[in-house]
């Protein structure tokens, strides 16, 4: 692929990487829009480089989602060296956000990450759980049965929240 | 509620979600263009001059443990005379019978036992 044809396929899946960064950085947004340059920078220096093996979203998604394992782990030394790092908090829900969303958000939380991962992958993205077991880099049935779990335990965080 | 019902649900506010995520998402070219986040500049202010001035003392402490002693022939020499040195009492140790004490005794002389076998063989009825 030329650089040209990469930024082209980029282009077309940013505002979904978007997305994917902002659920991969706890919905931090200065940091997920620096976790997604990092990423296109990776792609396009070529230190990512894509082999066809998958579609090029789930190769995409897989780069982001490393680069920002990699920035939490920065964060995390950086905190432990230098008492010094980016803010904890995500960023508070707007007024306006409808309490669905909210209450998603907040039963997210209370996932294990693999789980949350899979099901935004699935859910939010629209990838069958073998993309999503690609992306994160486990077996489909690893991804399966976090799906399964994560699922369950939305659906009872989410029906507790309601009644 | 069945499952099929809770997983359109799920699928509904996932949805709504992502679409609200992806509105939001700042142009591509402009992310791509922006200064490159110095997130890591703190850090390297400080780990840059801690690692020189590590540097610094390891190289210190090799040359101070490398280094060759000045005192090293006096020290040589004083070493020998120690080792030949001699207590101005040793004769002393020298006592009559001391030989008895610095050799293992031999109880049976080899010459005994021969002739011991001689006589046992000289007592052996005839057949």
């Amino acid at each position: 692929m030329t650089r040209t044809e990469i930024e082209a396929e980029l282009e077309g899946q940013h505002a979904a990487g978007f997305a994917w960064a902002l659920s991969c950085c706890g919905r931090r947004r200065e940091e997920a829009e620096d976790v997604l340059q990092a990423a296109y920078l990776k792609i396009l220096d070529g230190r990512a480089s894509f082999e066809s093996r998958s579609s090029f979203r789930t190769f995409l998604f897989a780069v982001i989602r490393r680069t920002a394992a990699e920035e939490r782990r920065r964060t995390a030394v950086s905190r432990l060296l230098f008492g010094s790092g980016r803010e904890e908090e995500a960023a508070a829900a707007g007024e306006s956000e409808p309490a669905g969303r909210i209450a998603v958000r907040a039963a997210l939380v209370r996932l294990s990450r693999r789980q949350r991962e899979v099901l935004e992958l699935v859910f939010a993205m629209g990838m069958t759980v073998r993309e999503a077991a690609d992306t994160l880099s486990i077996s489909t049935g690893s991804a399966r049965v976090h799906y399964d779990r994560g699922k369950k335990r939305l659906a009872a965080l989410l029906a507790r929240k309601t009644s | 509620m069945t499952p099929r019902d809770e997983d359109r649900e799920i699928a509904r506010l996932f949805e709504e979600q992502r679409q609200a995520d992806e509105a939001s998402a700042p142009g591509f070219r402009a992310l791509l263009a922006r200064p490159r986040a110095g997130r890591t500049a703190p850090a390297r202010r400080i780990l840059r001059p801690a690692l020189a001035a590590a540097s610094i003392l390891v190289a210190a402490a090799a040359i101070l443990i490398n280094r060759p002693n000045p005192r090293e022939p006096e020290l040589l020499a004083a070493g020998a005379a120690l080792a030949a040195w001699k207590s101005p009492t040793d004769a002393f140790l020298d006592t009559p019978g001391s030989e008895l004490t610095s050799q293992v005794p031999v109880l049976v002389s080899p010459a005994f036992e021969t002739n011991l076998d001689a006589l046992h063989q000289q007592k052996e009825p005839p057949r």
